[in-house]
């Protein structure tokens, strides 16, 4: 089966664009708008990985991972990627429970290596 | 309501047209067959115009994903390149994330000396493709080259992108691709890619050929002023003092190392042995046979306490032109003065080649001796008179190198022996140290705005009398 990989950003081109590219290789793509919509994602499908975005409308990724630790999901690996470039960004997310941290403009091919590295 | 009723009210939701109500089932029937139709046809093409975007759509994802990844490609390789200052450090890097985007089967890299980096693919078809990229660089117009069915050597490749790094100051190596994954050609995208990538190593490269060259200059002048500080302590730390001559010296290069030198030395009680000279040409190599020369003499003039002899100067002259002849380059020579003055006013001195040595007497009498000899150094036999004069207290001795009456003004004037004399003549009664002071205001004056273009010496004697 499939292995299952949400993608929460705001930003349209970007959730398009990481869509093409998981499915390509044979990932199936869940998407959300915004940390609200993404947390509740999470919770009812269960992903295989979380590609989540920080700057959201509504909630931001921040939040949702702390929402995520209260709640206890913390088996669910999720891949933050944000257009904030601060060092203490990427520690605070590592610190509320990101397994990694990478930056946008970031390269599909590597999105790709890093969905087939955490799902398996 | 009836079956013909509820189909006329169906007919009629779907129907644009009015609907007459006395229609009979068939017609009702017929016509909702004939609306139903219309509505499957304009959804089918709904449904190939939707297929149509849709597709549309994924090829427009497929070529931002693409540029995408072109943008963290170059982001990535401008940070890794932006490590060294030295980029062939970091070219094996660059290439294998290039490479990582262009997707070649072969990929070389070969800078200005020859050196591959990054070498990948089969080993014939590196080798061959290794000649070529060489040729290609050493080919006066070297330019980025995108083709298809290229034989090399024997090899056929099905595709090559080849670009040259052209920096400002040269073409600093090449890059070739070939044998592209997943497609026939190399695109223009990936061609812009590969440009911009080796438009960001030239630069690299020709900031390290600054900063090499920067160095290379720098420690240059360190050791020329180095030199100039070992020249300078060749020079006498102060003129030794006499009870019987008044003298002062005025010195200066006309750069940091110099050819001209002079020397006075009291070997015994009773005797000054001078020597004022000047090397040909300037800066380092003048300047080198400068301190040789300096260093023969001194050697040649090391006088046991004991010893009273006079100094043969023509043999000493002699043994200089020798000396110059087996030490120096063929093109190099000395012209000198040297001299020894006696307590009794006795003057004995040899000119090879140099300018005249003026003595201004106490009457206000020039009188000028002139060289008696060929400069040092030119020819292997040395054949010379000794000049000998008498100085009475008061007389003035005037040695100089010929960077004093050459000093140019910036109308391009010389300073001249004339207006030596003029200005030594005006103060010959203060004392030396004062008409040398006159003299250096003088040319400096003088010369205001020019460029210093040769070394300035000038020596200066009294003849006192003193413990006579």
């Amino acid at each position: 089966m499939a292995k299952k990989i949400l993608v929460v950003d705001d930003s349209d081109v970007l959730r398009r664009i990481m869509r093409f590219n998981l499915e390509k290789v044979g990932f199936t793509v869940l998407e959300a708008v915004n940390g609200e919509e993404g947390l509740e994602m999470i919770v009812n499908e269960k992903p295989d990985l979380v590609f989540l975005d920080i700057m959201m409308p509504k909630m931001d990724g921040f939040f949702v991972l702390k929402r995520l630790q209260e709640m206890g999901l913390t088996d669910i690996p999720i891949i933050v990627v944000t257009a904030k470039g601060g060092e203490d960004d990427a520690l605070n997310a590592k610190r509320l429970g990101a397994k990694l941290v990478i930056t946008k403009p970031f390269s599909p091919k590597e999105i790709v290596g890093l969905a087939k590295q955490f799902t398996e | 309501m009836d079956l013909r009723e509820k189909l006329l009210e169906v007919a009629r939701i779907l129907g644009k047209e009015e609907l007459e109500s006395n229609m009979e089932l068939e017609q009702v029937v017929e016509y909702l067959r004939v609306r139903a139709k219309k509505v499957m046809d304009e959804i089918e093409s709904y449904r190939e115009q939707l297929e149509a975007s849709a597709l549309l759509l994924e090829s427009h994802v497929e070529e931002l994903s693409k540029t995408y990844e072109e943008l963290s490609t170059i982001f990535k390789i401008t940070s890794i390149a932006s490590r060294s200052l030295d980029p062939s450090e970091v070219i094996e890097e660059i290439m294998n994330e290039l490479n990582g985007a262009i997707e070649a089967r072969v990929a070389l890299f070969i800078d200005k000396d020859g050196r591959r980096f990054f070498e990948l693919g089969k080993e014939k078809h590196v080798e061959a493709y290794a000649r070529y990229l060489t040729r290609c660089y050493l080919a006066d117009e070297c330019s980025t080259l995108v083709a298809e069915n290229v034989k090399i050597d024997g090899v056929v490749f099905s595709n090559v992108l080849i670009v040259p790094i052209k920096g400002s100051r040269a073409t600093w190596g090449v890059m070739g691709f070939a044998e592209k994954s997943n497609s026939p050609i190399f695109t223009a995208s990936d061609r812009k890619l590969v440009e911009a990538v080796a438009q960001r190593l030239a630069s690299s490269y020709d900031i390290k050929a600054f900063i090499d060259e920067r160095i290379r200059q720098e420690r240059l002048m360190e050791e020329i002023r180095i030199a100039g500080q070992i020249q300078l302590s060749l020079l006498p730390k102060e003129i030794p003092r006499v009870e019987f001559l008044e003298m002062d010296v005025f010195f200066k290069t006309a750069r940091i190392v110099g050819g001209d030198f002079y020397d006075v030395v009291k070997p015994f009680e009773g005797k000054v042995f001078f020597v004022l000279a000047d090397v040909s040409g300037k800066s380092v190599p003048a300047a080198l046979l400068m301190s040789l020369a300096k260093g023969a003499i001194r050697a040649k003039t090391a006088v046991k306490p004991n010893d009273v002899h006079e100094y043969n100067l023509v043999d000493l002259a002699s043994y200089l032109n020798s000396f110059i002849l087996e030490n120096s380059p063929i093109d190099r020579f000395i012209t000198c003065v040297m001299g020894c003055v006696s307590q009794n006013g006795g003057v004995r001195m040899v000119n090879a080649g140099h300018d005249p040595v003026f003595v201004l007497r106490t009457d206000g009498s020039w009188e000028e001796y002139p060289a008696v000899a060929q400069p040092l150094g030119i020819m292997d036999i040395f054949d010379a008179e000794e000049t000998r004069l008498h100085l009475q207290p008061g007389d003035l001795v005037v040695l100089f190198t010929d960077g004093v009456v050459e000093t140019r003004n910036m109308e391009r004037e010389e300073y001249g022996f004339d207006r030596l004399k003029r200005v030594v003549f005006q103060n010959r009664n203060k004392s030396v140290d004062e008409i040398i002071e006159d003299l250096r205001n003088d040319i400096i004056n003088f010369s205001r705005g020019a460029d210093q273009h040769d070394d300035i010496t000038l020596l200066m004697m009294r003849y006192t009398g003193g413990g006579a």
